[in-house]
């Protein structure tokens, strides 16, 4: 779970798969919130969530991952009363 | 998280009562997971969004996938968002890449576009680029020829011996059936319009569909959410579930909104605004 003020710098992105370089010089380029933020400003949408949240895929086994941590990342979504997800692969 | 997760979790989250929309690279991947509404965008992995820095493309990138959100009304839609990799950028890739093999052993290499992206861990050498083989995709030999290793039918050596088809009675009932799908999925696709206007061109179900869902349209974007939640459990059948934030409304449907009493009259909009209406949708402008 990460604060919506989080910055590129803030985290360390690591990925096998794929280049990870590209995130760690800008993280907006997988995980936008300050374009969130932006849109915000702009009166597009009305704010962004004040947590968001990213895992790990391949996933090959998901149903303990669906079972606990979507379960949690459903319950934060409630308690800060959300209303829209925008999931974003990397 | 990978394509395929992506649509489990946004299921899920789907099913706990939230509107919500997923990008993706391989949107066909995301769709077999399950996911409710996708928006497909060309672009190659680890930058999703955009270049780094590019803060214009990844604002235009997300404010279109919000936007395509409120312009699909059927599960299961995929909206292609008109967003290319250019020459330019992919000639960029490229050259980071070059940066990024002489760095180390555990890195990647680009070898044309989007998604030539190959791991070189263990200083494997494939021994021919990587056909950016879009088409196959379309025909769905990834999922036809069981030669194929990768879900994307990009494989690198595999890809030049590739079998011969034998038109056998099971091979042919095999490729009938998957053509069956690739119809059924394409008739469930929002595009865009000639001007980039989602809403323009929103396609109207079919009737009698297996992901339809007797429903009437929902109300104009961004003037009130009210989440249609698209049942996963049951994507198929007629009844869904509605959860209407402003009014405290959660409960089971099978029918009109109008018969089951839920107030579809305007009311403040709360979270979302959305000052350039004009630009989504002249027809559906908000009051």
């Amino acid at each position: 779970m990460r604060p919506r003020t989080i910055r590129t710098g803030d985290v360390r992105v690591c990925h096998l798969h794929i280049n990870p370089a590209y995130a760690q010089q800008d993280l907006n380029s997988v995980l936008p919130v300050a374009r969130l933020d932006e849109l915000a400003a702009l009166g597009e949408i009305g704010a962004s969530a004040p947590s968001h949240y990213s895992h790990m895929g391949y996933t090959l086994r998901p149903e303990r991952f669906l079972r606990e941590s979507v379960t949690g990342i459903v319950r934060h979504l409630r308690e800060e009363r959300d209303d829209v997800v925008v999931v974003v692969p990397v | 998280m990978c394509c395929w997760s992506v649509g489990l979790v946004q299921r899920d989250i789907e099913a706990a009562g939230f509107s919500t929309i997923s990008l993706s690279m391989i949107p066909e991947l995301t769709a077999s997971a399950g996911a409710p509404r996708i928006a497909a965008i060309e672009h190659p992995f680890g930058v999703t969004l955009g270049r780094p820095g590019d803060a214009a493309g990844q604002l235009a990138v997300l404010r279109t996938a919000v936007r395509a959100l409120e312009a699909m009304l059927t599960p299961g839609a995929i909206a292609h968002l008109p967003f290319d990799w250019t020459s330019r950028e992919r000639e960029a890739l490229f050259r980071s890449a070059g940066r990024l093999r002489r760095l180390g052993r555990r890195c990647l290499i680009v070898f044309e576009g989007s998604r030539d992206l190959v791991s070189n861990w263990g200083c494997e050498r494939l021994y021919s680029p990587i056909r950016h083989d879009r088409d196959a995709l379309a025909r769905r030999t990834h999922l036809t020829n069981h030669h194929n290793r990768n879900p994307c039918g990009l494989n690198g050596r595999q890809d030049r011996v590739r079998s011969v088809w034998r038109d056998g009675d099971q091979q042919r009932a095999r490729r009938n059936q998957f053509q069956r799908i690739k119809r059924e999925r394409t008739a469930n696709r929002a595009g865009f319009g000639k001007h980039g206007n989602v809403l323009a061109n929103d396609p109207k179900p079919e009737t009698g569909g297996r992901r339809q869902l007797e429903e009437p349209r929902r109300e104009p974007a961004f003037r009130r959410i009210v989440h249609r939640v698209h049942d996963v459990a049951d994507i198929g059948s007629r009844e869904s579930r509605t959860h209407d934030t402003d009014a405290g409304v959660n409960q089971e449907t099978s029918g009109p909104r109008q018969k089951i009493g839920i107030n579809l009259a305007p009311q403040p909009f709360r979270l979302l605004l959305c000052e350039d209406r004009g630009a989504l949708d002249g027809h559906t402008a908000c009051q």
